[in-house]
C-alpha cells in the first residue's frame, strides 16, 4: 500500500497536467464546433449533442476519481486512526460528485436551449475547488457543498422571478437604490475581514453584499446604457454609480472597485456609448487611484508589496512572497496533491487558492484554468454580439465581465502582475457569497440566452 | 460589431498577459525564489558536494532509528571546517549562504526512473551531485598555511577562472549546525544554540574572502601602474625622487605621504618603485593620472561593484566612489585612503594579468552530475572581456617578478620558478596593518593566481608572502 502511494505520487503530477491539457483542448474543439454551426445557422440555442461536451464530462470525472484516490492514499494512515474522518471523506467524495451531477441536470433543464455548455467548464472549476478545499481544510469542504446547494436553490428562482418582471427596465432605480443602501448598511454595521469592511452578518450567516450588488449593478448599467447616449440623461445614473464606487473605496474594498469599474467601462463600450465618456471616466478613476495612493497607507503597502516583496519578506511582502514560494515550488507540473506545503501560504483557501493550485497541481494546470476563464468570457461576448437587444447584450457582457475581471484580478495579484486585492477565484475558492453569486451570474446568462429572449431576428455575427 | 470584437481582443490580451507573466516567472525567477532563505519549504537533499577530484565535501547519512522504526537522515560534512564558507551555514538562521543553500534545488534528482527504482526497491533516492572546482589538497594547504590567523586566501586558475581554493578564518564546522535527529533533548538543543552564538561572536560566519572589505594597501599599486600605462604617455620614463616623506598640496590641503619606515629610495622609475613599494612614487603618479582617469580604469575591474561567483555575490568594493577629489586619488593610488576591496576583487585583477589580459569569470561550481556520473549541467570557462593588452600584462609581470626576486616579496620565492607578486601592508583604523600578498606563478604561463590576506597581520612581505609561497609551491609541485 505504501508503495502504491509512492508510485501514485510519482505519476500524479504528470496525470494532472495531462488532464488539464486534454480538458482545454476538448473545450477549444467544442468552441470551434459551436461557432461553425452558428455561422451556418442564424438561430443559436440549438440543442446539440456534442462529443466534445461528453469528453469534458469524462475528463472531469476522471480528475475527480484520480484526485480523490490520491487524497485517500496519502491520508490512509490518518484514516486508520480516525474512522470518523474516513466516513466524512467517503461522504464528501460521493456528495461532491452528486452535487456536480445535479448542477448539470438542473442547469440543462432550467435553461434549456440556452448557453448550457457553460455548465461543463463550471463543473471542473467547482470540482477543482472541492478537491483543493478538502486538501487544505477538510472541515470546510462540506461547507462548500452547502453553498452549492444554496446556489442550486437560487437557480430555481431565476425563471420564477423573471416571469413576473416582464420589462427589465422597470427595475432600474430599484437596483441602484438597493445597492447603495446595502453598501451604506455594511459601512455602518458591517464587519472588517482581511482589511476590507464588506461583510454583513445576521446570526450565523455571513455574506458579502458586494456579491449581490454585482448582479444588481449589471442590470442597472445595462438598462441605463441602452436607454440613451445623451449626456443629460446619463449624469444622474452615472453619479449614482460613482457614489457606489466611492462607498466601496470607503469600505476599503479595492477589489470591488476594480471589478465594478472595469465592468462599467466594458458595458458602456458594448452598449455603444460615446468613447469620450468612457475615456474620461477611466481618466477620472486613474486620478482617483493616484489620490488614494497618496491618501491611504494600506494602498501604499499593497503597492510596495507588489513592487518588491523581497525587501520585507516577513512583513509587508509576506503574503506575496509566500505565494511565490508556493508557485516556484510546484514548477510546471506541481508536486502532486498533499506533497507540497500550500498551507504555509496565508488565506490559501480563499484568495490565494491559485498559488496552492500551482504548487500542487502545477503551473501548466494553472495556465489551463486561466485559459478556461478566457474561453468562457470570450465566448459569452461572442454570443452577446449576436443579440440585437442592447439590454440583453449588456446583461450578458456584464456578467461575463464581472466573473472574468474577478479571475484576472486575483490571479494577477497572486502572480504579482498587479498589486494584490482581496477577491476570490470564481468557482474554485472557498467562499459562500462569491460562489453563489458567480453561479447565479452564469445561471442568468444561461437564462437570458434561452430562445424566447430572442427579440427580432438574430444578426449574423461580425465575422 | 467591431466593439464586441475589440472587447474579445481586450480580454485575450489580459489573460494572455497572465499566462506569459506566469511562464516568465517560472523560466527566469524560479531558481532564485526557490533558494530564498525565507522559503519555508526546506526539502531534504540527498546529493553530494564533491571537489574536483571527487572527494566528498558534503553528503547525507542515513541511519535506522530502531525506536521509531524509521530511517533517519542528516547531512554530514566529512571534511569539517575545511570548506566551511563554501558549504555555507545550513542552520535555521542561514548566516552564510553557500553552495549547500544556493544549489539546494540542483541536488534534487527528478529522474522518473531513479525515483521509481527507489520506490520499488525501498531505497532512498540518491540525489544529484554538485561538483566544485576546488581541490581539497590545495584547500588544506591554504587552510593550514593561514593557520590560526584571521584572514582569507583565494587561489584561482587564471586560464579558466576556476577557484582552486577559498579559505576564510575564523571558520566553523558545518556539522555543528545540524541538529542530531536522534538526540532531541533540551540539553542538545541548548548546546547547539550556544555553539551558534559562539561562532557569531567570533565572527566565524563572515566569509572574509568574499564579504570582507578592507583597505588594500600597497597591492593596489599594481592597479595604479596599469592606470598610468594607459593615461600617462611617458610612463616608462616617469621618475620620482623619494626622500622618505613628501608633502602634496591639493585644494589648499596638505597631504603627507611617507615611505614605509620613512626610508628614502632616491630617484626611482616604475619598476624600481614597484620593487621597493614606494608610496611617494605612486602617490605622485596618481596625481598625474588624475581622479577621473583613475576611476575609469578602476571601474573596469569591478572595483566599485560586486563580483558574482555563480550564485554567490561578493560585497561591494569602493574605490574613489565616495570621494573623487584629486586629494583622494593621491591616497588611493598607493592603496590608502577611503578605499575598500574584497580579496576576491584583488585575485580577479591579478588573475587577469596572469591570463594575458583576458579576464575570466571566476566560478566555483564545475558541474552537476547524476548519481551515476552523467553530466547534467556543466559550467564552462567564460571570457568576460579583454581587459588588458598583452604589452600591459608583460610590463606588469616584469615588475611583479622583480618584486619577488629583489624587492619586498622575497619570501614568496620558489626555487627554479619565476614568481610574480606584490606585497601590501595596509594601515587601517582597526589595529595593526593588514598583511596582503597577490601574485601568480610561474610568471610565464601561470598555473595559479593567489591572494593572501591576513587581518591585522603586520607586514605583507613577512607574513602574507610566505603563506602564498607555500600554497603556490604545492600547486606547482603537483603538476
Amino acid at each position: 500500500m505504501e508503495k502504491l502511494r509512492e508510485i501514485f505520487n510519482l505519476f500524479a503530477p504528470y496525470v494532472n497536467t495531462i488532464v488539464i491539457i486534454a480538458f482545454v483542448y476538448e473545450l477549444l474543439c467544442f468552441m470551434k464546433e459551436k461557432n461553425d454551426i452558428e455561422q451556418r445557422q442564424t438561430t443559436n440555442g440549438v440543442h446539440w449533442r456534442s462529443h466534445s461536451l461528453r469528453q469534458l464530462l469524462a475528463w472531469t470525472l476522471f480528475f475527480h476519481l484520480f484526485s480523490f484516490a490520491t487524497l485517500f492514499l496519502n491520508r490512509i494512515e490518518f484514516f486508520k486512526e480516525s474512522t470518523k474522518q474516513f466516513y466524512q471523506f467517503g461522504l464528501f467524495f460521493g456528495l461532491s460528485l452528486a452535487s456536480l451531477f445535479f448542477l448539470l441536470i438542473i442547469g440543462k433543464v432550467l435553461f434549456k436551449r440556452g448557453e448550457t455548455w457553460l455548465l461543463y467548464p463550471m463543473l471542473i472549476l467547482i470540482d477543482i475547488g472541492y478537491i483543493m478545499i478538502y486538501r487544505l481544510r477538510p472541515s470546510w469542504a462540506m461547507k462548500q457543498l452547502q453553498w452549492l446547494a444554496i446556489g442550486l436553490v437560487f437557480l430555481f428562482f431565476i425563471p420564477i422571478l423573471f416571469k413576473y418582471i416582464h420589462k427589465i427596465s422597470r427595475v432600474k432605480w430599484f437596483t441602484i437604490g438597493l445597492s447603495i443602501m446595502l453598501v451604506i448598511l455594511t459601512l455602518a454595521i458591517g464587519k472588517e475581514i482581511n482589511g476590507s469592511k464588506n461583510w454583513l452578518g445576521f446570526g450565523f450567516i455571513q455574506f458579502q453584499p458586494s456579491e449581490l450588488i454585482k448582479i444588481l449593478f449589471v442590470f442597472f448599467v445595462s438598462i441605463v446604457a441602452a436607454e440613451t447616449t445623451e449626456y443629460r440623461k446619463l449624469v444622474v445614473p452615472g453619479a449614482l454609480a460613482g457614489l457606489l464606487l466611492l462607498l466601496f473605496v470607503l469600505q476599503k474594498d479595492l477589489g470591488s472597485v476594480l471589478i465594478f469599474s472595469s465592468t462599467l467601462f466594458v458595458m458602456m463600450y458594448a452598449a455603444g456609448q460615446k468613447k469620450r465618456y468612457i475615456y474620461s471616466l477611466i481618466g477620472l478613476e486613474a486620478l482617483g487611484a493616484g489620490i488614494s495612493y497618496l491618501l491611504f497607507s494600506h494602498i501604499r503597502r499593497r503597492v510596495a508589496a507588489w513592487m518588491d516583496p523581497w525587501q520585507d519578506v516577513l512583513d509587508v511582502g509576506y503574503q506575496v512572497a509566500q505565494g511565490l514560494f508556493g508557485i516556484a515550488s510546484g514548477g510546471w507540473i506541481g508536486t502532486g496533491l498533499m506533497l507540497g506545503m500550500p498551507r504555509k501560504i496565508p488565506i490559501v483557501e480563499t484568495d490565494y487558492m491559485f498559488a496552492a493550485i500551482c504548487e500542487e497541481l502545477g503551473a501548466i494546470f494553472g495556465i489551463g484554468i486561466i485559459i478556461i476563464y478566457l474561453i468562457i468570457v470570450y465566448q459569452i461576448i461572442r454570443t452577446a454580439s449576436r443579440k440585437t437587444d442592447t439590454v440583453l447584450r449588456g446583461i450578458l457582457v456584464g456578467f461575463a465581465c464581472m466573473t472574468a475581471t474577478q479571475a484576472f484580478v486575483i490571479i494577477g495579484g497572486v502572480i504579482k502582475l498587479i498589486p494584490l486585492t482581496g477577491v476570490t477565484l470564481p468557482f474554485i475558492s472557498y467562499g459562500g457569497s462569491s460562489f453563489v453569486s458567480n453561479l447565479l451570474m452564469m445561471g442568468l446568462i444561461m437564462y437570458f440566452t434561452m430562445p424566447q429572449h430572442a427579440v427580432e431576428e438574430e444578426v449574423r455575427i461580425y465575422e | 460589431m467591431n466593439r464586441m470584437k475589440n472587447l474579445q481582443i481586450l480580454f485575450f490580451i489580459l489573460f494572455a498577459g497572465l499566462v506569459v507573466y506566469l511562464m516568465s516567472f517560472l523560466i527566469f525567477k524560479r531558481t532564485d525564489v526557490l533558494n530564498n532563505v525565507y522559503n519555508p519549504r526546506k526539502f531534504e537533499i540527498s546529493g553530494k558536494i564533491l571537489d574536483e577530484k571527487g572527494k566528498v565535501i558534503a553528503k547525507t547519512k542515513y541511519f535506522d532509528d530502531k525506536e521509531m522504526q524509521e530511517t533517519l537522515r542528516r547531512r554530514d560534512y566529512p571534511m569539517e571546517n575545511l570548506f566551511a564558507h563554501i558549504v555555507g551555514d545550513v542552520s535555521k538562521s542561514g548566516q552564510v549562504l553557500g553552495v549547500e543553500t544556493k544549489y539546494r534545488n540542483e541536488f534534487v534528482n527528478n529522474n522518473i526512473l531513479s525515483r521509481l527504482k527507489g520506490i520499488l526497491l525501498s531505497e532512498p533516492v540518491a540525489g544529484n551531485n554538485v561538483v566544485l572546482t576546488v581541490d581539497s589538497n590545495v584547500q588544506r594547504i591554504a587552510s593550514s598555511a593561514l593557520g590560526n590567523k584571521k584572514g582569507a586566501v583565494i587561489a584561482v586558475e587564471p586560464s579558466s577562472g576556476k577557484i582552486l581554493a577559498m579559505v576564510s578564518k575564523p571558520d566553523f564546522d558545518p556539522n555543528d549546525l545540524i541538529l542530531d535527529p536522534q538526540n532531541n533533548s533540551g540539553s542538545a538543543k541548548k548546546k547547539y544554540e550556544k555553539k551558534i552564538k559562539q561562532y557569531i561572536e567570533e565572527g566565524a560566519f563572515l566569509n572574509r574572502a568574499m564579504q570582507g572589505v578592507y583597505e588594500p594597501g600597497s597591492i593596489f599599486k599594481v592597479v595604479t601602474a596599469l592606470a598610468a600605462m594607459r593615461k600617462v604617455p611617458e610612463w616608462n620614463n616617469y621618475t620620482v625622487e623619494s626622500t622618505g616623506i613628501k608633502e602634496f598640496i591639493e585644494d589648499e590641503q596638505k597631504i603627507k605621504v611617507s615611505e614605509y619606515d620613512k626610508k628614502a629610495h632616491g630617484t626611482v622609475d616604475m619598476k624600481q618603485a614597484m620593487t621597493v613599494s614606494s608610496n611617494i612614487y605612486f602617490a605622485t603618479l596618481g596625481k598625474t593620472i588624475g581622479a577621473k582617469n583613475f576611476k575609469k580604469v578602476v571601474d573596469e575591474f569591478s572595483f566599485n561593484d560586486r563580483i558574482e561567483i555563480d550564485r554567490l555575490k561578493t560585497a561591494q568594493a569602493f574605490v574613489l566612489r565616495k570621494d573623487q577629489s584629486e586629494k583622494e586619488v593621491i591616497n588611493a593610488s598607493y592603496g590608502q585612503g577611503k578605499d575598500l576591496v574584497t580579496p576576491m576583487h584583488m585575485v580577479k585583477f591579478v588573475s587577469t594579468i596572469a591570463n594575458g589580459g583576458y579576464m575570466m569569470k571566476p566560478y566555483i561550481v564545475d558541474r552537476i552530475e547524476s548519481p551515476k556520473g552523467d553530466v547534467l549541467q556543466k559550467n564552462l570557462p567564460k571570457v568576460e572581456k579583454e581587459a588588458m593588452t598583452w604589452e600591459e600584462t608583460q610590463a606588469l609581470t616584469e615588475m611583479m617578478v622583480n618584486v619577488v626576486e629583489e624587492g619586498t616579496g622575497k619570501k614568496a620565492q620558489i626555487k627554479k620558478v619565476k614568481v610574480a607578486g606584490k606585497t601590501g601592508t595596509a594601515e587601517n583604523p582597526h589595529g595593526d596593518d593588514h598583511a596582503w600578498f597577490v601574485g601568480f606563478a610561474p610568471a610565464q604561463k601561470p598555473k595559479i593566481a593567489i591572494v593572501v590576506f591576513v587581518e591585522n597581520g603586520g607586514s605583507g612581505g613577512k607574513v602574507a608572502a610566505p603563506i602564498a609561497k607555500k600554497i603556490m609551491k604545492t600547486v606547482l609541485d603537483s603538476e
